[in-house]
Parts: C-alpha cells; structure tokens; sequence
C-alpha cells in the first residue's frame, strides 16, 4: 500500500489550485474593442477556436497536474506492506549456531518459527534475523509471510557458532526505526549457553521492547563428541615422507561413549580405530600418513568421529590438510683461504630426523652468480669477499630490495671494508688486540630466544680475538655486545630486507665459538628467522565470510563433482578447498568453531527478563518519539517522489509547448 | 494676411514637412511614357486648341503631329503635344466608410486623418502643377462629384469636403466606379484611397474599362500597424466598427493565420493593380503621409523619366 509521510502538503495543492483557476478564469476579456478588419478573422478564428478550446482544457489540466504531482512529491508517498502504525511490530531472531541442528530439538524450535512468521500480517509485521556472530536479516518489518518462510527455509542452517550479544542491541536498534503500537523481540535458541556468554544484562532494551525467549521445553544436555582439532606435526617435503597427524577429540558426555576414529587422506581410509571415550573427556590421537611417493603436492584429508547415540554429527568430521613446504635456498661465498672449514655451512645443516625442517639447499655465490640466481634465497652469507668486485654489490642490494637476508662476517681486508662502508658501516679499529667475550645479548630476540629456553650461560664463555670496532648507523639493532661496549652481532633493515653483521672472522683462529653448542642453534635460528614466506595458516573455522587474495585465483570445494569455481573462499561451509593461481597451489581447510561444540546448558539462575526494561515512555516525549520512529521507517522504504517530479517536470514542457498567454 | 488655401492646407499637412519637400509632379503614365501606339486624335481640333509643347518623336506617333518647321531649323523630328495632350486629368476617390475611422494603439492618427492628408497633399500638388482635378467620397457611390477642373475655387471646396467624418456604414466601390465610368475622361489618373476591406472582384470589371479609357489606376492602401501585425497580447473582444459583430479570440493563437490572408489581399490588391496598368501603394498611419507620398512620388517620376 501506497503511505503519504506529509499529507499536509496535498492540502496545500489545493489552496495554490484557486487562486490559479480563479486567475485563469478571470483572462477572458470583457470590454469589446473596435476593429476595422474583422471579415479576415472570422475565417480564421472559426477554424482555431475550436482546436483552442480543447487545447486550453489540456493547459489547464497539465498545470493542475503539475502541481498536484509536486505536492504528492512532497508530500512523500511511500510504499509498505504494513499500515502507519501497527498493533505489533515484532523481530524474530533465530539462533543459528549448528548446535541447533540437534535433531532432538531442531524440528521443534523449527515449527515454532513458522507459526510466528505465518502470523505476520499488515498488522503485525516481522523483520527476521539469524544470528551467528553476526546477524544476517530478511530485510524492512514485511507483512509477506510467504516471503518471510522463505527466507527463514533459506537460511535458517548453518555450520557457525552464535552469539545473541550484538543480535539483541541490533534488533532493538531495528524496532526504533518502526511507529508500532506495541514492539516485541522473540529469540528462538537451543538451551546453550554459549550465544548468551556475552550478553550485557545490566543493558536493557528500549522502554517500549517485550522479550520474549522460546527454548526446548526439556532441559537435557545434547550428547555430544566432537574432533575439536587435527593437525600435522611435521613439514611435508618429500616423497614417501611419513607424517604424523596429531588428532584432539572430546566427549561432553557425562558418560562413556564407545566411538569409531577413521582417518581419510584423499578418500582412501587410512586408518580405522575403536575408541571408548571417557565421560567429559579429551582424548589425543595420532594417525600416521604416507605422502605419495610422486612429486610434492598438496595433500587433502578428513577425520571422522563415529559415536554411539550422537545428536550433534556436525562436529564430528573435521578436514585437515597438507601443503609441501619449499627448501630454503643458502648462498654462502666459499672460503679462498686454504683448509679452511665452512662452519656456517655445517651449522645449517640438520641432523637428519623426520622432526626437523626440511634441508636447505646450499649454493655457491661467486662472481658469476646472477641476480636471477638469488632473488629467492633466504639467506646470502658474505664470508669471503676477497674474488668480488664493486658489481657485487649491485646484486646485493637488489636482493635487499626484494626482501632478501645478508649476512655480512667480518674479515679484514679491503672488500670486506668495501662492502661495509656501502651500508654506512664505519671501521673505527681494524683489530682490537686480546681477548674478547660476549658481554650482552638481547635474549629477547627470536634468534636467541628459544635457545635461552636450554641454556644461557654458556654464551659467555665464547672466546674472539682481534675482533673490530665498528660503528653503525643510528637504527641498526645490536644483538650482541662484546667487552667494552664493542656490537659484535648486528641487524640493521636495510630496503626491504635485513643485513647482519658478526663482528667477528669465525675460523678457529679468532674464535672458538664453533666448538660451542650456541653455534648450530644461532645460524638455524637466524634461518628461520630470516625465512622469507611466511608460512600460511591454512585451517580455517566457519564464520560466514569470505576470503580474498589480491592475485586472481580460482577455489574450487573439493569432494564435489559439480563444484563451482569461485574466485574467493567461503568461510560458511566445512570443507576442504583447493585454492589455485599462478603462484599458488594450496588446500586450506574450514571446520566448524570449536567452542559451539561445548554444549553447556543455559543455567536455570539465567535471567534475561532483565533486558526488558522498567521504564515507561513519558507521554510528552510520545509525539515527538513517534515522529522520530516514523521519520526513521520510511527513510529506507521504497518511494518514487523522484519519479513524480520528473513527470512533473516532463509535463511542464508540453503546457509550455502548448500554453500560451490566452488558455482559458 | 494668410492665404485661405494655406489655411486649410495646414489643418491636413504639416507646412513644414511640406516646405521641405522638393517640387514634386504627378504625371500620369500614359501621358508621360507615351508608349501606347497611336494616340487618340484630340476631338478639339483646331486653332482653338493650343500648341503645348515639342517633344521628340517616338515611333508610333502619327506623321501629322510632326513639327516639320523645327525639323527643318534641327534637323530633329519633333512632335507637337496640344493641351488635351498634356493635361492631365486627376480623379480622387476617398473612402468615407466607418472602417477608415479606426486608429489603433501604435497610430499617429485614425486612417480617415491620414486619408484626408494624403488627398489634401494630392489635390495641392495636381493644383500647383494646373492640372484638371476632382475629388469626392465614396459611401454609397459618389458624393458630391464634381468634373474636374484646375479652379482654386475648386480647389478650397475640395478641401473643405475633407472636413466630413468618416462614418458611412459602407463603401460602394461598385456603384461609385459605375458612376465615374460614364463621367471619366481618357488618358485620366484614378487615385483611390481606402483600406480597400472589399471584395477584390468589384474591380476587376472596373479596371477593364479603365484601361481600355486609357486610365490609369492608382490604389493607395492605408491601414493602421494593428491591422497589418495583429500585436494584440492577451484575450481581446473585438467588435466590427461598421457591423457591430463581437468576436473573442487569442491573438497567439490566430495572429499567423491572420497575417497570411492580410498580405495576400494586399498582394491580390497590387497584382490587380499592375495587370491593369495601375499601381499600388501600400500606406500605415504609424508613418508620416507626406514622406511616404513624397517618397512615392519621386520614385514615379524617376521611373517615367
């Protein structure tokens, strides 16, 4: 139906039509003037008159409408399916978190939905809303409850958790926006307590808001297991690699519940194990896998959790997936003196079990070595600069540029001194005679943090000799003091990449450092630390989101045949999904939230009849109240005044076409 | 002591205006061009008729008008021209009718004025120059008509005839061409002055028979400017000065229509006019009559030179 929000201006239109008929009746002239020629006007008149007489009824018509076309403009007629001010203006707010997926309960909770959105009328109008950590709404207050069951059937299941937190301000927010006589929000929930958790009741709604709550009539606990978490303990780097999938499972029962664990990697069962999960229990499980014995690729799988008398099957799957890692590439500049041992190199070296990282790849930098060679590396080592000249350099600094890592050892010669003073590096003294130890270092940095965990104090014990001084420029960060305030290992960010220094030559002739247990942790550390790609979390909890990358890629839900290609990922369905583009090959996995599988019950002490609000609305405050109310309804509601004042403005072209001074 | 033609000159025509006019003659075309063939014999033959004047031959003109004395003193044929040849007849014929009344908003005077100064500034020119004149109304034939003649007498009393209103209900032009037929002379001028509201048909017939007198027609229009452009603005009540008939109408709405048949009558008038060896000048009261003759007037003379 069609509402006038101003209907005072049509009264308007009325009193300006008056003075304009009364105006145009009064052009029809009475005093008769002489004329001498009349016998060639006959002719002519007699054949105009006639057309002028409906032409000026046309006149007069388009100017009536014009102006009753801009009054109805203004006077802002909308349209609704709802009348001015109805008996009821009600929100449902369905709880739509997956524990309401409980057969036990989700029929029942189901109908009762339906029966309040089949009683949505122009009288009593409904605005629906589904709430999981956010609120999804079928759109203004309707009357259509046809179109309200819909909607609800459309979207009244999800794989989310829910909170009532924001739901309940929203909805109370929604029914300011609506002149009612009466104003209610209806919550429809499973008895758990989790969308309640953070709900504010010392906050109560608006004076004029009823609350009304509807829960299962029983108050029994759902039975529920759940696999709360799955995750690979070890990197994926190679064919046949075994790995091990660590497998967190949960009863909330408060009794044993005998249940089935099966593992699937790529649809092929893999492992299938009885379990008797103790009453309100975690339980941890491993699963060994074999990688494929072809090339690296990412690896999609799934763990399923079959319970005895489960309620809640929701949880009870969970998708995992494996991605390959790429080696980190080292380039270290091989040593010219003679006999010399490369220490880093060996540094870098793990020990060969299946817990470490994968194997660096270690290469030569020489002076032939393109930009084209390093550009991807992790870590450039600069021990020996002896063979390099000035176009080193250059390499250097467009690999800093792309976000590379440089490590710089001293040594004391000419290049080395070369290369130092291109990153503001000053040498104050060449050797400072006698023996040096570490005096400081910042354990709080990634580097030695970790290490610190095992052991500090053998650090200070390392012995250097003839180590340098060097100054460096005002924001480098120095990670290790030798006596007397001298940086004996630096880090300095340099473009868009970092440049350590170590103070220090490393052969056995100016340190020992190499037979100390420290060494091997600093040079893995300071790998990692310098690892380029960051590693990318690929599990994912359902939110109802999306998630874009700013390259063009194609996600693809694996396990459907007619699955459709989109080019973001959605974060409203379990699953696994292969995501794919130009550099990328990956499958991320989405599960359900964890925290929704905590069936706790609503306790019975709970009272949200406190958000109902004591407060009665003044009756001054009521005219002003519900103009507001009105005001803010109709701002979103479909209205056409434009349309009306352009056909005004159309007309008003033909009466001036048509028109003329004399339209009577 | 002031000269009583010049008093009452002076109530028609400005004697300034008219001071500064250059002499101006109103030749008659036949008289002047000469062009018919074989000029009618002049029944006053002779020694009573007077010798005029010599001017040089034509061919077409007879042998016997030849001056063979001034050919044998020039060596240059020469025609005598008589006084029947040479005077030139003069017939005024103004509209009297309640239409010539009418002065409109943008007029300097009502077209019966403008009418009565036109004939007062004909009849003085055709007097200075001593030819034969008459001047009469027309309502329903002929007022007052009397032969014309060269006479000051007659010269005052046509004057004082302008003193009449225009306020017949009609203008007989029928009647008073069929009364001016039977008194006409050859070789005469026909100067009618009227806003010529009539049927063009009444003179065609009429016109026929001017021509074969060998007379010519000289139809001087005069019409007010709202009569020619129709400026009216808004609704106007029009009612008929000589009828009486009212009828409402919007100027926007008929103003076109009513300007294309206004020109094609005037353009009807001047076609008729030239057909018959006549001409037509289309005169408004929002301009100064003497001007617009003068201006007429020497372009004729220059056109017959």
């Amino acid at each position: 139906m069609i509402i006038l929000a101003f209907s005072g201006f049509l009264i308007g239109t009325s009193l300006i039509l008056i003075p304009l008929i009364l105006h145009l009746l009064k052009l029809k002239p009475r005093v008769p003037q002489a004329y001498p020629a009349l016998i060639f006007l006959y002719a002519t008149v007699a054949k105009r008159q006639s057309h002028n007489r409906l032409r000026k009824f046309i006149v007069l018509l388009l100017r009536c409408l014009i102006f009753s076309l801009i009054a109805l403009a203004f006077a802002w007629p909308y349209l609704t399916d709802i009348v001015q001010e109805p008996e009821e203006a009600r929100i449902l707010l369905w709880d739509n978190g997956f524990s309401m997926q409980d057969e036990s309960v989700n029929s029942y909770l189901k109908d009762k939905a339906l029966n309040i959105l089949q009683s949505a009328d122009v009288k009593h109008p409904l605005a629906l809303g589904v709430v999981t950590e956010r609120v999804k709404w079928s759109g203004d207050f309707s009357a259509d409850s046809r179109k309200l069951e819909e909607w609800f059937r459309d979207n009244s299941k999800s794989y989310e958790s829910s909170s009532f937190r924001e739901a309940i301000r929203q909805a109370d927010h929604k029914l300011k926006g609506i002149s009612a006589k009466k104003k209610k929000i209806i919550i429809i929930t499973d008895r758990q307590f989790l969308p309640w958790e953070n709900v504010d009741l010392k906050q109560p709604l608006s004076p004029e808001t009823d609350l009304e709550v509807i829960m299962p009539l029983e108050r029994t606990a759902i039975k529920n297991t759940a696999i709360t978490a799955v995750k690979s303990q070890s990197e994926y780097f190679s064919p046949k690699q075994k790995i091990i999938l660590k497998i967190n499972l949960r009863n909330f029962n408060l009794e044993e519940v005998p249940a089935n664990l099966l593992v699937y990697l790529e649809d092929k069962q893999i492992l299938k194990k009885p379990l008797k999960l103790a009453p309100n229990s975690i339980l941890l499980e491993h699963a060994e896998l074999t990688a494929p014995p072809e090339a690296l690729r990412p690896l999609a799988g799934r763990v399923e959790l079959r319970a005895e008398g489960e309620k809640l099957l929701i949880d009870n799957i969970h998708y995992f997936s494996i991605n390959p890692i790429t080696e980190p590439r080292v380039f270290l500049t091989p040593l010219t003196a003679k006999n010399r041992v490369d220490f880093i190199k060996i540094a870098l070296m793990p020990a060969k079990t299946w817990y470490e990282k994968v194997n660096p790849s270690f290469h030569d930098l020489t002076t032939t070595t393109t930009f084209e060679n390093i550009k991807d590396a992790n870590l450039l080592v600069l021990q020996d600069l002896k063979l390099f000249n000035d176009q080193l350099t250059e390499k250097i600094d467009k690999y800093l540029e792309s976000g590379g890592n440089v490590v710089i050892v001293w040594q004391n010669n000419t290049e080395t001194a070369k290369m130092l003073k291109h990153f503001d590096i000053e040498i104050i003294k060449k050797q400072n005679r006698g023996v040096q130890r570490f005096e400081m270092l910042d354990f709080e940095h990634t580097i030695f943090k970790h290490y610190l965990q095992v052991s500090a104090g053998a650090w200070f014990d390392i012995l250097f000799f003839d180590v340098p001084t060097l100054k460096f420029p005002t924001k480098t960060k120095i990670l290790a003091y030798f006596d007397r305030q001298i940086p004996a290992i630096t880090e300095c960010h340099y473009k868009n990449g970092k440049v350590f220094v170590i103070a220090s030559e490393l052969d056995r002739k100016h340190t020992n450092w190499s037979t100390f247990g420290s060494f091997l942790p600093f040079w893995r550390e300071l790998l990692l630390y310098s690892e380029r790609k960051k590693q990318s979390v690929y599990s994912l909890r359902t939110s109802g989101g999306k998630m874009f990358w700013q390259e063009k890629i194609a996600v693809t839900q694996m396990g459907k045949t007619d699955a459709e290609i989109k080019d973001f990922l959605r974060l409203d369905t379990p699953g696994n999904y292969m995501v794919k583009s130009e550099t990328k090959n990956e499958i991320y996995n989405v599960n359900v939230p964890e925290k929704e599988s905590f069936v706790t019950l609503l306790p019975t002490t709970y009272d949200y009849q406190k958000l109902i609000s004591n407060e009665k609305i003044q009756a001054t405050e009521t005219v002003t109240v519900k103009q507001k109310n009105q005001l803010q309804s109709i701002q979103h509601a479909k209205n056409y005044w434009w349309i009306l004042l352009l056909l005004a403005f159309v007309l008003s072209f033909f009466e001036i076409m048509l028109a003329n001074r004399t339209a009577l | 002591m002031v000269n009583r033609s010049e008093a009452i000159i002076s109530e028609f025509l400005d004697p300034e205006i008219l001071s500064a006019l250059p002499s101006l003659e109103i030749q008659a075309r036949y008289l002047v061009s000469g062009f018919l063939a074989g000029l009618h014999q002049s029944p006053y033959r002779g020694s009573s008729v007077e010798f005029k004047e010599l001017r040089d031959y034509q061919p077409g003109d007879s042998l016997r008008i030849i001056d063979w004395k001034a050919y044998g003193r020039t060596d240059r044929l020469q025609v005598k021209l008589r006084d029947e040849q040479t005077n030139l007849n003069a017939y005024i014929l103004l509209d009297r009718s309640a239409s010539m009344n009418f002065a409109g908003p943008e007029a300097n005077m009502s077209k019966w004025r403008y009418a009565c100064s036109l004939t007062a500034a004909l009849l003085l020119f055709l007097h200075r120059q001593n030819d034969a004149f008459s001047m009469s109304t027309v309502s329903n034939g002929l007022e007052d008509f009397i032969r014309p003649g060269s006479k000051t007498v007659l010269f005052q009393r046509f004057l004082k005839q302008l003193h009449h209103e225009a306020d017949a209900t009609q203008c007989d032009w029928n009647m008073a061409l069929e009364e001016l037929a039977n008194v006409i002379q050859q070789r005469s001028i026909v100067v009618m002055i009227s806003d010529f509201y009539t049927d063009l048909e009444v003179f065609r017939k009429h016109l026929d028979h001017l021509r074969f007198m060998k007379c010519e027609p000289l139809f001087i229009q005069v019409m007010d400017p709202i009569e020619c452009d129709f400026n009216y603005d808004d609704p106007v009540l029009l009612q008929d000065i000589e009828t009486g008939e009212r009828l409402t109408l919007s100027p926007d709405l008929i103003r076109k229509h009513y300007k294309e048949r206004i020109e094609a009558h005037i353009n009807g008038l001047a076609d008729l006019a030239k057909r018959n060896g006549g001409d037509h000048l289309l005169l408004r009261t929002d301009s100064s009559p003497i001007k617009a003759l003068g201006s007429y007037l020497a372009l004729r003379s220059r056109r017959f030179k």
